[in-house]
């Protein structure tokens, strides 16, 4: 991960009182876009990852003072940031009543929709197979896809095991290699 | 998958996938990250002011949540009652003043319809009284409509035959007293009545009173006329009938009678001399003079030529005057 400032200096930071919006900014800074886009990816609607990545943060803001460094800071702050997606995905389903399945409709019905996306038919056929998968498998492939993240900070963030990460990555990119290999 | 699947060259083992491109396909609106920041920063902000307001600043009454069932389930009876009133008693703004003319266009308009215009009449005056009466008939109906609180008591309207048969019957009695009338004037002249009827019979009580009759009088007198009258014109019924009171006898008769009387009268007021002393004016002084008080005095002033002088002038007259004075003088010692 390409830092811009040390994380550990912005955790010093934070802890003066007189730093502390300093540090945050930095942090926001560095990992806004991060975050936002992992979030983006889940929920697929700007507008819910909008108001998805201001709860990240200030939830980060609240907690970030007992935060310790048994972690890497931007795994903590995707842990936060994935817990956050799951739990507006279920209430979106409980408030819809309808399935997974239904909600993976839903989130592809968006996306193509949407006014904010404008890749093409491979990548838009590449996101509807993601679509596909459970939430927590999602997670994964996007994480390894997209970020480049390791197995071991991917298992700080979910709080899994390297070994079930990897076959759930393997069983992720099956799925969506067949979605892809089908003739439209 | 025997090599490592955090080789950057897993891609190659899923041709389709490898085709994709990697680049971002999502988008966001123009500048939108130049503001996050500051997006992010406000959006904490505020949720500490909530967070403090929340906790710090609004406070409810007490047992406000507890009553507020209650006080939700009357607002919405007492906005229900105010609904109904505001559609049952509303009508639109300038309603009546319009309502003249609306009803003659439209009478206009039905008459047009109807073709016939000439048969559509209203009484002298109608229209020009017609909005005072709707305005009076809409009192009129509010009133019967309005459950003002003009109750009557329970069961009033099941006596009130027996009850207004019962007046009737007391107002008729009341008016059958009015058959007992007085003559005009009576009760002024009443009193006046009462003492003259008073003095009557007090004169009737006193003429019986003195003027007595023999007993069983009336019970002889009975007898007596009867055989003067009744039984004599039985005896002599067939005898010729004599009229006394055409007799010239019985006029002389009657006369002499008359003057008997009145000379017996005259006789009976010229009185004896015991009886002149006796009103005399001496007489009614000495009656005044205790007895005791006249015995003092003969013993103070008469000795045996007085009571001899008195015999012998024992028939003189006594000269009033003298016998005054000397008496007022004997009383002034």
């Amino acid at each position: 991960m390409p830092t811009q400032v040390e994380d550990a200096e912005i955790l010093s930071k934070f802890q003066d009182e007189r730093t502390r919006n300093e540090a945050f900014n930095l942090l926001l800074n560095k990992y806004q876009q991060k975050i936002y886009w992992h979030i983006r990816r889940m929920v697929i609607d700007h507008d819910d990852a909008d108001d998805l990545v201001q709860d990240v943060f200030i939830k980060v803001w609240k907690n970030l003072s007992g935060f310790r460094n048994d972690s890497q800071l931007y795994t903590w702050m995707y842990r936060i940031a994935s817990n956050e997606c799951i739990t507006f995905l279920n209430k979106k389903k409980q408030r819809n009543n309808i399935s997974i399945e239904d909600e993976a409709y839903n989130l592809a019905d968006t996306l193509a929709d949407s006014p904010y996306f404008n890749g093409d038919a491979a990548q838009k056929k590449l996101q509807q197979a993601i679509l596909t998968l459970p939430e927590k498998q999602r997670l994964v492939f996007n994480m390894k896809y997209y970020d480049d993240m390791k197995y071991e900070e991917m298992s700080q963030v979910l709080g899994t095991s390297v070994g079930a990460l990897k076959a759930s990555f393997h069983l992720a990119v099956k799925k969506i290699e067949a979605i892809l290999s089908e003739e439209d | 998958m025997a090599r490592d699947i955090e080789n950057k060259e897993w891609l190659n083992d899923y041709e389709k996938l490898k085709q994709v491109s990697k680049t971002n396909p999502f988008k966001v609106p123009d500048g939108y990250f130049n503001e996050l920041t500051e997006r992010i920063t406000a959006a904490i902000k505020l949720d500490e002011m909530k967070s403090n307001i929340s906790t710090k600043v609004f406070s409810v009454p007490e047992n406000y949540f507890e009553n507020l069932t209650a006080n939700i389930q009357s607002r919405i009876v007492v906005e229900g009652i105010l609904d109904i009133e505001n559609t049952g008693l509303a009508v639109p703004e300038n309603y009546f003043d319009e309502l003249n003319s609306n009803i003659k266009s439209r009478v206009v308009i039905e008459g047009a319809l109807a073709g016939s215009k000439g048969d559509l009449k209203v009484p002298e005056g109608y229209f020009e009284e017609l909005n005072s009466n709707i305005k009076s008939r809409i009192a009129v109906e509010d009133l019967l409509n309005a459950d003002t609180g003009l109750t009557v008591p329970e069961n009033y309207f099941n006596e009130l035959s027996s009850n207004i048969r019962a007046r009737i019957a007391v107002d008729e009695l009341m008016k059958a007293d009015a058959g007992l009338n007085v003559p005009e004037g009576y009760f002024e002249s009443l009193s006046s009545s009462i003492q003259s009827r008073i003095v009557v019979e007090e004169v009737i009580a006193g003429t019986v009173n003195t003027l007595t009759v023999p007993e069983g009088y009336f019970n002889r007198l009975n007898k007596d006329i009867l055989n003067k009258t009744v039984n004599k014109e039985i005896v002599k019924r067939k005898s010729a009938v004599i009229r006394m009171l055409s007799s010239n006898a019985f006029k002389y008769v009657t006369a002499a009678c008359f003057l008997a009387i009145v000379g017996t009268g005259a006789f009976m007021q010229l009185e004896s001399p015991e009886a002149v002393h006796d009103r005399s004016f001496l007489h009614k002084e000495l009656a005044n003079i205790p007895v005791s008080d006249i015995q003092n005095y003969l013993e103070q002033n008469l000795d045996g030529t007085d009571t001899q002088h008195t015999m012998a002038t024992e028939n003189l007259p006594v000269n009033a005057d003298e016998l005054k004075a000397a008496l007022q003088d004997y009383t002034d010692q």
